[in-house]
């Protein structure tokens, strides 16, 4: 199986899978790193190094919450080992998306895109949506 | 800002303080990475490119290059030069002049380091070379362009202290 790490801002990665997992239930095999303020990014680095090199599975996706920011720029750096794919923009439809994936399939590739794709399409502006169906209604 | 040049201590570099504060705030356009564990590391440039904005132009250099560039150059637009540590900003000091604004924004937590702000922890080497560089310049010790300066006068104080 696939494991999976969540690195984000402040507590973020905690309450995210503590949210999915109301959701969805216990999930396993999956790793949170928070970085705080006044953390050292070496401390982090020392963590994400320990967690792969541990890893005796089928490869690992890091979700980062933002990109651009330091979890995300640390995740980026391990993209040279080819078992490592990083997702940023880390958001709770995309999680859900992920854990219910990881039973289904084992291609890093193929759930990233999916991942990618559950995230993206979840965010809505409701009121459009209101103005699309007044005007199929119409 | 008058001045159009910032020489900024971030041990993350380029991060969302750096995009979200400083380059939008100032209108930042070019951007000089000073360090020597990064000079010549493609993917570490590709990652800090990937996320500047369209208008920003990165230039890793290490300290020798750096020094070179930097004693020849006329800068017309704003500048932020970033350094990893105080450690390098201090080794190139010779470089500054008052024209140059020193940004004191994120250095990590360590053992035996102060806590002067949430992001700014220094041990008593740091606080010295500090206080030296104090003697010449103002140093803003601040993470955002908007937020309160921390005075570093008051180092001293600190500094008597732990001795």
């Amino acid at each position: 199986m696939i494991e999976y790490i969540i690195i984000t801002h402040g507590s973020l990665a905690l309450e995210l899978l503590k949210t999915c997992e109301m959701i969805i239930g216990k999930q396993d095999r999956v790793y949170i790193i928070t970085v705080q303020t006044g953390a050292s990014l070496q401390n982090i680095a020392d963590e994400l190094d320990k967690i792969i090199e541990n890893s005796k599975e089928n490869g690992i996706i890091i979700f980062t919450d933002m990109f651009g920011g330091s979890p995300s720029n640390i995740a980026m750096s391990y993209l040279k080992n080819e078992d490592v794919e990083v997702i940023t923009g880390v958001n709770l439809p995309m999680l859900i998306k992920a854990f219910a994936l990881r039973q289904e399939s084992e291609s890093i590739s193929e759930i990233s895109k999916s991942c990618a794709e559950a995230g993206k399409s979840s965010i809505r502006i409701a009121k459009e949506l209101l103005g699309h169906a007044k005007k199929n209604h119409i | 800002m008058q001045k159009k040049i910032i020489f900024r201590v971030d041990d993350r570099l380029i991060h969302g303080q750096v995009i979200e504060g400083w380059i939008k705030y100032y209108k930042i356009s070019h951007i000089y990475i000073v360090n020597d564990r990064i000079y010549g590391d493609v993917l570490q440039e590709l990652i800090y490119n990937s996320v500047l904005p369209d208008y920003c132009n990165l230039e890793i250099f290490n300290k020798k290059t750096f020094r070179t560039f930097f004693s020849g150059e006329i800068f017309d637009n704003h500048t932020l030069v970033l350094f990893e540590n105080i450690k390098d900003l201090y080794d190139l000091r010779d470089l500054i002049t008052e024209k140059i604004y020193i940004n004191i924004g994120c250095v990590a937590s360590r053992e035996h380091k102060i806590e002067i702000t949430d992001t700014v922890f220094l041990d008593l080497e740091e606080l010295r070379k500090l206080s030296e560089l104090r003697e010449k310049y103002n140093i803003y010790i601040k993470k955002l362009p908007w937020d309160t300066n921390i005075e570093i006068k008051n180092f001293y104080t600190f500094l008597k202290e732990m001795k």
